[in-house]
């Protein structure tokens, strides 16, 4: 059934091909064409002629493809000869060792200082160990020494019983 | 034979999909967190083991709710998902070196906290990821085990499935 449908298809797409070619173009569009086609002058006869001399001229013309130095007067130069900066591959080879960090900068705190605080505020000294002192000494907001010392403590170890 | 040991048996069986849940000392069950390799990176507070009243983190069992740095932990005065606010978290922006994500575990299923933390996190350049207490934990493990800047606060969940 398909196949017979197919053969039908293409019989009639053949047929209508014949008969567009005898037919040819309809006249509308020829005469649509034709003066534009005719009316349309070349551009500039100067190109289409063969200038021989300078064709003979340019025969003796070697063109080098190396690089080339780039001029100061090249707005782009800068960015030619900018080599592109390679991303870091590697944390710690790019870093160095982040994770043991021995002094901080300001308004942070390292591990071991945090831990120093927060035990300096369970001791006995915990008058004296006011939130403006801490920020005073470490370079903190007092806010932010007051939050750490709400909501944050230093475990206490309890050995297991035997 | 001691939880400890029961635990250093099983670690190289653990992944996420297959966990079972034992029985500690003191009767309680407690669930092995998903670790990616056995031996932890040197120092890494990584995530052993979460209980209803605690966790266990590089062989040592902590009680309560916990803040985990890279290299260090304390313990964070949030007893539940209604006690968070933006100030709870003030640790993650003062430590150095600079925390680049902290993973929020809110217990035994993921809660909707206030967006005030989530923006506050975000102007000090910090990402929040929240999830479940058991999720969160897997998730700071491998964040650690990739050599990120990682923070993790977690609150230790209601029920731990027998």
């Amino acid at each position: 059934m398909g196949s017979a449908m197919g053969r039908q298809a293409s019989r009639q797409g053949r047929l209508g091909r014949l008969l567009s070619r005898k037919r040819g173009r309809t006249p509308a569009v020829q005469s649509a064409r034709a003066p534009r086609q005719q009316q349309q002058p070349l551009a500039d006869p100067v190109i289409h002629e063969a200038d021989n001399p300078l064709l003979s001229r340019l025969k003796d013309v070697y063109v080098d493809s190396s690089l080339t130095t780039i001029t100061q007067d090249n707005p782009f130069a800068s960015e030619v000869t900018k080599k592109p900066d390679n991303l870091p591959q590697n944390r710690s080879a790019y870093y160095g060792d982040i994770f043991s960090v021995e002094s901080s900068s300001d308004g942070r705190l390292t591990y071991a200082e945090i831990l120093e605080i927060l035990n300096k505020r369970e001791s006995e000294t915990k008058e004296s160990w006011t939130p403006e002192n801490i920020a005073d000494k470490y370079n903190i907001k007092p806010a932010d020494a007051e939050q750490l010392m709400r909501y944050f403590s230093a475990y206490k170890t309890s050995p297991p019983e035997k | 034979m001691s939880a400890a040991a029961v635990l250093r048996r099983s670690l190289p069986l653990i992944c996420s999909r297959c966990r079972r849940s034992y029985s500690g000392p003191d009767g309680d069950i407690f669930l092995p967190a998903a670790l990616s390799k056995v031996d932890p990176v040197q120092n890494a507070p990584l995530v052993q083991a979460y209980f209803t009243n605690g966790f266990m983190i590089s062989g040592a069992r902590v009680m309560g709710s916990v803040a985990l740095l890279p290299r260090g932990m304390l313990h964070w005065r949030v007893a539940s998902k209604d006690d968070l606010t933006p100030e709870s978290f003030s640790l993650f922006h003062l430590v150095e070196p600079k925390i680049d994500v902290v993973v929020l575990g809110t217990g035994s299923k993921v809660e909707r906290v206030d967006p005030a933390i989530r923006s506050y996190l975000q102007r000090k350049g910090i990402s929040l990821e929240i999830q479940d207490t058991p999720n969160a934990c897997a998730t700071f493990n491998f964040l650690l085990d990739e050599g990120r800047l990682a923070g993790a606060a977690l609150i230790p969940p209601d029920y731990v499935p027998p």
